[in-house]
């Protein structure tokens, strides 16, 4: 199911980053490149540098070294202006939705519209009504509709994050980014998440880069796994019948310093889900 | 770590009786220690300088008496009836339009000088600075000076107002624009947005509740300084305390007094209304009794905005509904209306927006605004301000150091003198701690009456029977910042929780001892924060008290301001700013010291 005739979008090569001048290596040499229309799922433990590698796509991190080129732009030297161009077109998918709650769901949704519009906007009355409807069919893409002019604060974790994706949407984006995108939402309702988030993505044909610690869920709607351990890329593999699943699990092993593995590592960690 | 792992990591070779039987003497106790002895030391000396004593108060009785006398019963004139009624609409109107244009000019102060919006540290240098010296001089300073520039009326009322509230409303839209969740403004910057759209997008919308609060709570402080405005010609209902002050009307000083104290409670209490309606539960002002405790930084005022908890809705706690069909939303997205519909919160805002519209329109037609005037005046306005600036150090003399010295004494003694009152009374004034609802609900009442009646007009009551000087200025100050302190106190006193209570009433402990050891640890550090609070906005009161006669500074600015000295009144200005600045810088650092 990989298509490995599409263009790629995403390429990086050797990418590596410190942090604390060079105490904490968060990456290490990372590369690999993403082709247009693939859905690709990061995995790995928590602090092995999923959110580090996302946040260097669209430039809220700078490398220490490595390059970092998305749809042709080059990164680590764009200028501020174009990174904001660039962000148009990369939509970003956070962990803790990052919506405003006073607001309701359509403003919400029509944030996602400033980018290709020019000046400040305050309140849906700003913007033009044929972006106003674009943003209510974004919203029924991801079955909120009926709750347009709801406060968005009134809604759950769940239906906020599903706003968030709307907003998303809203951008027209060639590439989607999403840091563990159902982290703070229980097991059933993730599962509603990535479904409306990879549905919508495969609908519009859009690229999508997304961290994950439920393996199944990684499994179900991946077309290829990238599994990172300690800052290092320790497996890269599509996901068809031949995955391997005692492969997938070696990415949340871990070392101990008697050389000997520690296995099940995440099971005591109660902010990891593993149902795999 | 688990206990087991400290029980076996324990030093086995430390025993028992090695361990202190006092606390250590950490840097947190050793700053409170020098606070609690140089608070203690300097307002004796500054009892002393403004020859404060109980001898002192018991003489001044037969006199204090003999006033009483002379104003029993309070009365106003069929004549008056009317003026003093239009007065007090135009103490509205200028509190009003006052509050209106501060806020207006507190907006963009506020917000660059926040770090999350100004990256440059010198323009949010430079707003922090216009906000501190709008904060140090007191409304009443600077109507002093625009009675100059614009004469008698409400128009120097109305910009003193304006320019002062920016001290009071830029620092707490400042703290707003700080304490927004950064989360939502990523969000809407990670779309492409601009930085000008992310403001209005991502920022704004965080803030709109604690500026509504901000502004309909400043509106109330304004219309109760209103009331003292007309004291030095800048309109309202001071200029009647003022007329009947001037020719010994006593009676008619009392009924004055009366109706500014019920005038003050009835806004109080509309602002309170306002603010509950729009805002319920995102009142950042709102008592939040049995809440978490809440952490005073640089005022107990303040920290209501800064600390007021953070609702992050409980997501888990939601039933979360399965997506509707595609189908059904799309057929569902065409009846969505394109426009906001008529909720709740959008009535009360269009009422809010109405409402402010009517008052500015009233505001320009009912006072007497010489609109004419007010422009020819503006051409003057930048000459006289130039004229403020002290050109050398002239202004500087021993008289107004003297001046300056009385201020810090009455300052410190009118806190000290209120503090030993308050804090007993406080406790019964709270809630969780009161003996019972009688007494509770009697304080408070008590508390409402002394707090509504501004400190100068005390201070002119007071003067009237026990003459002038600093005395008396300390001693209407200590009643006025008494009211104010003990319904602060209570205020925190009631946050306290009640687990901690429960633990200490479980032993057997008594009521008071469950106040000792129950309530008053949660609430102490609380409690010196809103001191130096306290002390700060009794100095800044101490700085206008020589207006009437009552002794310090304000004696000698508003002589200087009378003879056109206008460099020494920017001089003392000036130092008004450094002083009250200062103490700022002080209570900010012991601050973080003690939390």
């Amino acid at each position: 199911m990989i298509q490995t005739d599409r263009p790629d979008v995403v390429h990086v090569r050797g990418l590596r980053k410190e942090f604390d001048g060079g105490r904490v290596v968060a990456l290490d040499d990372v590369s690999f490149s993403v082709p247009e229309g693939q859905l690709l799922v990061i995995i790995g433990l928590s602090g092995s540098g999923k959110s580090t590698l996302l946040r260097h796509l669209n430039g809220l991190h700078q490398p220490t070294a490595g390059s970092v080129e998305v749809m042709g732009t080059n990164v680590v030297a764009a200028s501020g202006k174009e990174l904001r161009h660039l962000r148009r077109d990369v939509g970003f998918v956070f962990q803790q939705f990052n919506i405003v709650g006073r607001l309701s769901c359509i403003e919400n949704v029509l944030t996602g519209a400033l980018g290709a519009l020019n000046g400040p906007r305050f309140g849906a009355r700003m913007y033009p009504k044929e972006l106003r409807r674009r943003a209510i069919e974004q919203l029924a893409r991801v079955g909120l509709a009926d709750r347009a002019w709801q406060r968005t604060d009134t809604l759950s974790g769940g239906q906020q994050q599903r706003v968030a994706i709307a907003r998303t949407l809203m951008q027209r984006p060639r590439i989607v980014l999403a840091d563990e995108p159902v982290a703070s939402l229980d097991p059933e309702i993730s599962g509603q998440v990535m479904d409306v988030l990879f549905r919508c993505c495969v609908e519009d044909n859009i690229t999508v880069l997304c961290s994950l610690h439920q393996v199944d869920l990684a499994v179900d709607w991946a077309h290829r796994l990238l599994g990172l351990r300690d800052g290092k890329v320790v497996l890269d593999s599509p996901v068809d019948g031949s995955i391997d699943h005692a492969r997938i699990m070696e990415v949340y092993q871990r070392l101990d310093p008697t050389g000997a593995k520690v296995d099940e590592y995440v099971i005591d960690r109660p902010s990891v889900r593993m149902s795999a | 770590m688990s206990i087991a792992a400290d029980v076996m990591h324990a030093d086995p070779t430390r025993s028992v009786r090695d361990v202190p039987l006092g606390a250590p003497w950490t840097q947190r106790r050793v700053v409170l220690a020098v606070i609690a002895v140089a608070f203690i030391f300097g307002s004796f000396w500054g009892l002393r300088r403004v020859e404060m004593s109980l001898f002192a108060l018991v003489e001044g009785w037969p006199e204090t008496l003999n006033l009483i006398q002379r104003m029993w019963p309070p009365f106003i004139p069929a004549d008056d009836r009317s003026q003093v009624l239009s007065l007090l609409l135009d103490t509205f109107f200028m509190a009003f339009l006052g509050t209106f244009i501060g806020v207006v000019m507190s907006v963009p102060l506020g917000l660059l000088s926040s770090r999350h919006v100004a990256r440059n540290p010198i323009v949010r240098g430079v707003s922090r600075g216009i906000i501190a010296f709008a904060r140090a001089v007191p409304s009443l300073v600077f109507a002093l000076i625009f009675v100059r520039v614009f004469g008698i009326g409400p128009i120097a009322g109305i910009l003193a107002i304006g320019l002062h509230s920016i001290g009071f409303c830029g620092k707490l839209f400042s703290a707003a624009a700080d304490n927004i969740e950064l989360g939502p403004r990523d969000g809407v910057a990670s779309t492409g947005a601009s930085r000008l759209q992310e403001l209005l997008a991502g920022v704004w919308p965080q803030m709109i509740p604690s500026v509504i609060a901000t502004s309909l709570y400043r509106a109330e402080i304004n219309f109760r300084e209103g009331t003292l405005i007309g004291l030095v010609g800048g309109g309202g209902i001071g200029l009647a305390i003022r007329g009947y002050q001037g020719s010994l009307r006593y009676q008619e000083l009392l009924g004055v007094t009366l109706v500014v104290i019920v005038a003050v409670i009835a806004m109080e209490l509309l602002s309170q209304a306002a603010r509950r309606t729009i805002l319920g539960d995102s009142d950042p002002f709102r008592k939040h009794a049995g809440g978490t405790n809440t952490r005073f930084s640089l005022t107990g005022l303040l920290v209501r905005a800064f600390g007021f908890s953070r609702r992050t809705r409980d997501a888990a706690g939601k039933p979360d509904e399965a997506p509707a069909t595609v189908a059904s939303q799309l057929s569902m997205a065409a009846d969505v209306p394109l426009s906001p519909p008529w909720n709740r919160e959008r009535v009360k805002l269009a009422a809010l927006s109405g409402g402010v519209a009517v008052c500015t329109v009233l505001s320009f037609i009912l006072p007497d605004i010489d609109v004419g005037r007010f422009v020819t005046s503006l051409v003057d306005l930048p000459s006289t301000l130039l004229r403020l600036v002290p050109s050398n150090l002239d202004f500087w003399t021993s008289q107004i150091r003297s001046g300056l010295v009385e201020t810090i004494a009455m300052g410190l003694g009118a806190t000290f003198m209120a503090m030993l009152f308050a804090l007993p009374l406080s406790f019964l004034a709270a809630s969780n701690v009161a003996p019972n609802r009688v007494v509770f609900r009697v304080t408070r009442f008590m508390m409402i009456i002394v707090r509504a009646t501004p400190e100068l007009v005390l201070a002119v009551l007071f003067v009237a029977a026990l003459g002038l000087g600093p005395r008396t200025g300390t001693l209407a100050l200590a009643v006025g910042i008494f009211g104010f302190s003990t319904r602060l106190f209570a205020d925190t006193i009631e946050e306290a929780r009640s687990g901690p209570r429960e633990g200490v009433i479980s032993t057997g402990a008594t009521r008071l001892q469950d106040t000792a050891a129950g309530v008053a640890p949660q609430v102490w550090p609380a409690l010196v924060s809103q001191g130096l609070y306290i002390f700060d906005v009794s100095l800044r009161a101490s700085t206008v008290l020589g207006i009437v006669g009552a002794g310090g500074i304000g004696f000698m600015l508003s002589n200087s301001m009378r003879t056109l000295n206008f460099e020494v009144t920017g001089g003392i200005v000036l130092c008004i700013f450094v002083i009250v600045g200062s103490i700022e810088v002080i209570s900010n650092w012991v601050n973080r010291q003690i939390t």
